[in-house]
């Protein structure tokens, strides 16, 4: 009887099959592909799994900058492993801000149950709410910013009942319903002047469908958009002429670094958009700022018949935008991808480094530069993922690598998409009491 | 064995009437619950009020898929929440059956009315407590007991027995959920029979069901007269009032488009609904992800439904049907931009959809027998609101 411990034992043992390993001068086939990325010094481990569901061990050495991860997979039936070459993560020494803010919402159609902007620690996988919609009436919060990643300034909408624009600055929050003053727009995708005194914004009438065939499911189109500047030291709205034509549609006001320039997208009006959808291509328009007014006539910065332009993004010389086939929302469009301009010559080229066969869109700048985070939806086709690259400054990108997870498999499990990300340089803590009260609750 | 008879008495009440008066209640608990194993699944139970009985009533509920299984555990957490009564009132002297039946009763009341699974389990929680509390008092040196406490006890547990079997709202709930669990399955049959024209009558919003069965059969040119169809609206609810109809509407277009062979309209719908639910999404919305995206042959996204349902325990079996079946399907390519940007888009006008899916192709028996009808009636309501 006192051998039965041992007996069991010794069957349970026999019973696994122990791998043998053979050598494969290969790199282990892994999701997501962290092979030959760069990542920043003190980000959280990576975490990836077999594509094909086998089990593995990782060994990780280190060899100045670079990290190896020697993976060793099996097949539980079999016994038969592999040991594959060691495959190489590079650490780059370029900062990067430690903090990511980002919209979760269901990646669904004109409704939600829960959304909220959440940040996350880069170093960590530690992710908080900031605001939820809870603390709005279950309205929807969309489109934050932070000017120049600076936590303790944010703006955010809340939509719904007695919703309007929320700003906050440093420990005040208010929250002013746009439409309410100046030229009696609401405000949608911000852009916080460098100065932290404007913020420009486009004011757009957003709409869906859903078409009845094919692998797009839903298209959102504006039946028109202008561009209005707010200023905050007198919370006054002011739309000018030249960026709120009746017959063209302006949209996605970014800032150029110094201030002095304001850069957006814009079509021309459209009868019977639904139908039109596909005639409709975005322009790339600038217009001169000083003093506080916009000056000058804008001017044309990048047009094309076969690309529509989205999210205009400047890092110095440089500008990350995102082009799709038609139309104003890439993220439902597969062929939209990222492109590269170099501002000083204007040329314009796929950010080949970053993209996918999938939508790949909604980026940002890190504050010095050397990061661009983008949202994509590679892994399945439906669930946008944060994906974050470096940059070297001089018009190449690094390897894109998915957010790291505690365990990849959080990135399938998980039931909302990553809206908006945005770098910032604090953790901005939780604000859903104080926009609770100022929704009355 | 004496003290015996009440418990078992009880258990076989809650399990007879759950089992034979609620299967179908039971089922849709189960397809409307969600009880996954994921790090966001553990964030939000523990961000709710009452974490715990959340929790475990949403582990239960998972097995009522299966309505023995359902009204077992119902039987049981009735009999616990007795013993653990009864047993309470021990510790202070009280040897009664009565009090104990009561609250078992009423435990059960909350059970059967099924949209408040988590009352009844955070009673059961609370007597667990008060029970391990109990047992740290003294024992009892006098006890108290009445003559006749059993066959008196038997009364609220007869009684309650009673009511819930001929209580109108149970009988409607059980027989919506029937109804749902027909349409999402088309199960035609089992609908009409469920919805005869009489019960349309009482219960209106039942009646684009009905309709629904018989188009699904082929008859709707026949019948729809004996149906209490008074417009548009009975045939397609596309208007509705409130959250609970809109809830309805929403299950109710998601079947149509599905039956209707318009994929993307079924999972706009679906998605719709489920952010009408109480945690987003449901069990049976991811399955019916799966089953249309699997028929869409987007097995990428049918895979990650599947992962998902993976982390549940009842789900197993249905998710290596759905691999098994994607490992011998066809791939569906993405459509290229200049096609896709001609793809006509479905509006809010149910007419219009059912001419614009015919259009495109999408000529199914059972469209060919809606689309007269929705003409007629279409005609019928614009002439009676002219002067």
């Amino acid at each position: 009887m006192r051998f039965l411990p041992v007996i069991c034992g010794a069957l349970l043992a026999l019973s696994c099959v122990r791998p043998v390993f053979t050598d494969s001068a290969g790199f282990p086939p892994v999701v997501p592909d962290y092979i030959g990325v760069t990542v920043p010094e003190g980000m959280a481990e990576i975490s990836f799994e077999m594509a094909d569901g086998r089990p593995f061990k990782i060994e990780k050495t280190q060899s100045g900058d670079t990290l190896f991860y020697q993976v060793r997979a099996w097949d539980k039936k079999t016994g038969k492993g592999v040991r594959y070459a060691p495959f190489p993560v590079y650490v780059s020494h370029d900062p990067i801000d430690p903090y990511l803010a980002y919209r979760l919402i269901e990646p669904g159609y004109e409704g939600w149950k829960e959304m909220g902007l959440y940040t996350r620690e880069l170093a960590t996988y530690r992710e908080h709410a900031i605001v939820t919609n809870d603390a709005v009436n279950g309205g929807c919060v969309n489109c934050h910013n932070f000017p120049g990643g600076d936590p303790s300034r944010m703006v955010f909408h809340a939509r719904g009942a007695g919703g309007g624009t929320v700003f906050r600055t440093g420990n005040e929050l208010k929250l002013i319903n746009l439409t309410t003053v100046g030229p009696h727009k609401q405000g949608t995708y911000p852009a916080w002047h460098p100065s932290g005194r404007y913020l420009a914004f486009s004011s757009n009438s957003t709409q869906q469908s859903f078409p009845i065939h094919g692998s797009q499911q839903v298209e959102v189109y504006d039946h028109f958009s202008d561009i209005i500047l707010m200023d905050l030291q007198t919370d006054s709205v002011t739309a000018y002429p030249c960026l709120a034509e009746g017959s063209r549609m302006e949209t996605f006001p970014a800032w150029a670094p110094d201030g002095k320039s304001l850069y957006y997208c814009v079509a021309d009006s459209t009868a019977r958009v639904v139908e039109n959808r596909g005639r409709i291509h975005y322009e790339l328009e600038a217009i001169d700022f000083r003093d506080g007014q916009f000056v000058g006539e804008p001017r044309t910065v990048f047009a094309s018949d076969s690309l529509s332009v989205s999210f205009p993004r400047v890092n110095g010389k440089w500008m990350l935008f995102t082009g799709s086939a038609y139309g104003t929302f890439p993220i439902w469009h597969k062929e939209a991808d990222l492109y590269l301009m170099d501002m000083e010559t204007g040329q314009v080229e796929a950010a080949s480094a970053l993209n996918s066969d999938d939508t790949d869109s909604y980026h940002s700048w890190s504050s010095n530069g050397r990061w661009v985070v983008f949202s994509s939806r590679r892994l399945d086709g439906r669930y946008t993922r944060l994906y974050l690259a470096h940059f070297d400054g001089e018009g190449h990108f690094g390897k894109p690598f998915l957010l790291p997870q505690k365990r990849y498999e959080h990135n399938v499990l998980r039931l909302k998409s990553y809206n908006v990300p945005e770098f910032v340089q604090g953790d901005p803590g939780t604000l859903n009491k104080e926009v609770s009260q100022l929704f009355g609750r | 064995m004496k003290k015996w008879i009440l418990p078992l008495v009880l258990f076989a009440a809650v399990f007879l009437v759950s089992w034979l008066c609620q299967p179908y209640t039971l089922i849709c608990q189960e397809y409307e619950g969600l009880f996954l194993n994921t790090p966001d699944a553990w964030t939000r139970a523990f961000a709710q009020p009452w974490p715990l009985s959340g929790i475990v009533s949403d582990f239960l509920i998972q097995f009522y898929r299966d309505p023995v299984y359902g009204a077992l555990i119902c039987a049981a957490l009735v009999v616990l929440a007795f013993l653990l009564c009864r047993g309470i009132l021990r510790r202070t002297g009280l040897l009664t059956e009565g009090l104990p039946a009561l609250l078992a009763v009423i435990l059960w009341v909350f059970l059967a009315k099924a949209s408040a699974p988590k009352v009844a389990i955070s009673v059961v929680l609370l007597l667990f407590a008060a029970w391990l509390l109990s047992l740290l008092l003294p024992r009892p040196k006098k006890t108290f007991a009445w003559k006749g406490d059993l066959p008196l006890a038997l009364v609220p547990v007869l009684v309650v027995a009673w009511v819930i079997v001929r209580n109108p709202a149970v009988q409607r709930t059980e027989r919506f959920s029937r109804v749902k669990i027909d349409a999402l399955y088309g199960v035609w049959d089992d609908l009409l029979k469920t919805v005869p024209p009489s019960v349309a009558q009482e219960d209106p919003e039942l009646t684009p069901f009905a309709l629904l069965a018989l188009s699904g059969k082929e008859q709707l040119n026949e019948r729809i007269m004996s149906y209490p169809v008074y417009e548009e609206n009975d045939l397609d609810m596309v208007y509705y009032d409130g959250p609970r109809e809109y809830y309805t509407s929403l299950l109710f277009k998601a079947c149509l488009y599905q039956y209707l062979g318009c994929y993307n309209e079924a999972i706009h719908n679906y998605y719709q609904w489920a952010t009408q639910q109480e945690k987003g999404t449901s069990f049976i919305v991811l399955r019916r992800m799966v089953e249309l995206y699997y028929l869409q042959g987007n097995y990428t996204l049918m895979e990650k439904y599947c992962r998902i349902l993976d982390h549940s325990l009842m789900n197993g079996a249905y998710v290596r049907h759905f691999r098994a079946q994607a490992a011998k399907g066809e791939l569906q390519e993405p459509t290229p931009p200049a096609e896709r940007a001609a793809i006509p888009v479905i509006s809010h006008d149910p007419l219009y959809n059912l001419i614009l899916l015919q259009k495109n192709g999408f000529d199914t028996p059972m469209l060919r027998d809606r689309l007269p009808i929705t003409l007629l009636l279409r005609k019928e309501e614009r002439e009676s609101i002219q002067p």
